[in-house]
């Protein structure tokens, strides 16, 4: 790898993974900080602004430090290892920093809150046709690849390519087995459901709306609040934003990989010199669109709809979000009497577990488990 | 506009008789009407961060009280008032009829201003103020 190109990654992974790791507190819904529920008046107090800036001046300083440590490493052996350890060095010190900043909002923390609020009535939910088709297409993607692996298994060679550089040549070979022919194809399966299924999660997520404090007040006859309306809206939006955005991922990816599982058996047959340039240009559109479009749903819709939602901002969170009981480090739902598989998360962008629920953890834990089987499957038999 | 159910915690009422009650409580005073689909048993309980059988136990006392009826495939829809009223249905409610009004008059509410609050309330008792009104 030439040190210019090297340096080029490095910059744009500096710029996309550090950059959406500062704009983290600026996405967070209000009352929330750094994981913990302080109140919506709390969250915009000195003291609050006072743990938010000692985080940003770290966060700031841990990326200068690693980029100049990255920077200072490639020009001495450019390895594209580097490239992949260094978003590790990235997610380290932003684990560390939010821990610290979670220890120092926990002072602030509301130990339990008054209310939890559900709509009497069918309100609307992001529509699941996408999420469907994602998931569709990744049976069907997956199927078609290994059916395609596993009926050119017998004329492949002795030794096929199992790496391929960014030009789309390969630049390695091993012997021809069951598990160096099958693993992209399983692996095409795998990935290209299991995305359209946390698609399809997402769409159906737990919702986190605002309530004014009234209602709970006149529980007896139940309120119409048009902070609720706003915040439902908010939430609606983001949820619908992000599940469009999982949901092309996830068809994008079925997509690629399946091509480049076709074009693999073809180099090995001897049909095809490389990948294709399109397999390795969608490949780099797939980053470019899942980073890309994640800052653009932070910056336009904020973490569930906060951006939108600054009318009604004033009003308390509910539903799981805002009781500190059930989060574990700010971080981790658990909640066993809550049905809901994925929730908001409280910092961050997007949704995690509820980790009460078993059916959410066998899923998820399957789901993780074959990707490292596959992963360590990969580097044991290539 | 959409009517809210409200749970708080720090009441004794169990969390299955707040939603029944809120839910009926929308329905008379109109904010949810007859035909209306309440949401699937799984959406509330998510919304709530509540156990499934908690709103299906809410729902299913509902769907007993002719509140909303459970259909299979369709869901749960608020019910229109039955036609005819059932004669064991209506001795229960006169008893429990009776027991409230003797709370009230305990609350110190008087006779006078429980009848006020009935005649509003009730469809014929409206009529009946709107054509005294006329008179």
């Amino acid at each position: 790898m030439s040190t210019s190109l090297f340096f080029v990654i490095a910059l744009v992974e500096a710029a996309t993974i550090g950059g959406l790791f500062l704009l983290y507190p600026r996405f967070a819904r209000r009352g929330l900080l750094f994981g913990v529920y302080v109140g919506e008046q709390t969250s915009n107090g000195a003291e609050a602004r006072a743990i938010t800036t000692s985080w940003y001046r770290g966060m700031v300083a841990w990326l200068v430090v690693g980029l100049a440590l990255e920077m200072a490493l490639g020009m001495v052996a450019p390895k594209p290892a580097l490239i992949g350890l260094f978003p590790l060095v990235l997610v380290a010190g932003f684990v560390a920093l939010y821990l610290r900043a979670y220890h120092q909002a926990q002072q602030f923390a509301i130990p339990t809150t008054g209310a939890a609020v559900a709509f009497a009535r069918a309100v609307p939910e992001p529509s699941l046709a996408l999420p469907i088709a994602a998931l569709v297409a990744g049976l069907i993607g997956g199927v078609i690849s290994i059916v395609y692996s596993a009926a050119y298994f017998p004329q492949l060679p002795d030794r096929i390519p199992t790496h391929f550089g960014i030009s789309g040549a390969p630049d390695a070979w091993h012997a021809k087995s069951f598990s160096t022919v099958m693993i992209t194809a399983v692996m095409t399966f795998v990935v290209g459901a299991g995305l359209g299924g946390i698609a399809i999660l997402t769409a159906r997520a737990k919702r986190a709306v605002r309530y004014s404090s009234t209602a709970l007040g006149s529980a007896s006859t139940p309120a119409v609040e048009s902070e609720t309306e706003i915040s439902l809206r908010a939430q609606l939006r983001f949820r619908r934003a992000l599940t469009r955005l999982l949901s092309a991922v996830a068809l994008l990816v079925t997509l690629a990989m399946t091509w480049m599982n076709i074009a693999i058996v073809q180099v090995g047959l001897g049909r095809a010199r490389g990948l294709p340039w399109p397999v390795m240009a969608l490949m780099l559109g797939i980053v470019v669109l899942g980073l890309g479009g994640s800052l653009y749903i932070g910056l336009r819709y904020g973490q569930g709809g906060s951006r939108l939602e600054r009318a009604a901002a004033a009003a308390p969170l509910t539903n799981g979000l805002a009781d500190n009981r059930y989060w574990v480090l700010g971080a981790f739902y658990v909640n066993r009497d809550d049905p809901s598989f994925l929730v908001e998360d409280r910092f961050g962008l997007g949704y995690t577990l509820n980790f009460g629920n078993w059916k959410a953890v066998v899923a998820f834990a399957g789901f993780l488990a074959a990707i490292l089987g596959l992963a360590v499957a990969a580097i044991v038999f290539i | 506009m959409t009517p809210l159910i409200v749970i708080d915690w720090s009441v004794d009422e169990p969390v299955y008789a707040q939603i029944a009650r809120q839910i009926r409580a929308a329905i008379a005073s109109g904010a949810l009407s007859a035909g209306d689909l309440l949401p699937p048993v799984r959406t509330i309980a998510s919304d709530l961060g509540v156990n499934l059988n908690t709103v299906a136990r809410a729902y299913r006392l509902l769907d007993a009280e002719g509140f909303v009826a459970i259909e299979e495939r369709e869901g749960v829809r608020v019910q229109a008032p039955a036609r005819r009223a059932d004669r064991a249905a209506t001795e229960a409610l006169w008893e429990e009829h009776s027991v409230l009004l003797a709370r009230m008059r305990q609350a110190g509410i008087s006779a006078a201003e429980i009848r006020r609050r009935v005649e509003r309330e009730l469809p014929e008792g409206a009529r009946m103020e709107g054509a005294r009104r006329k008179a």
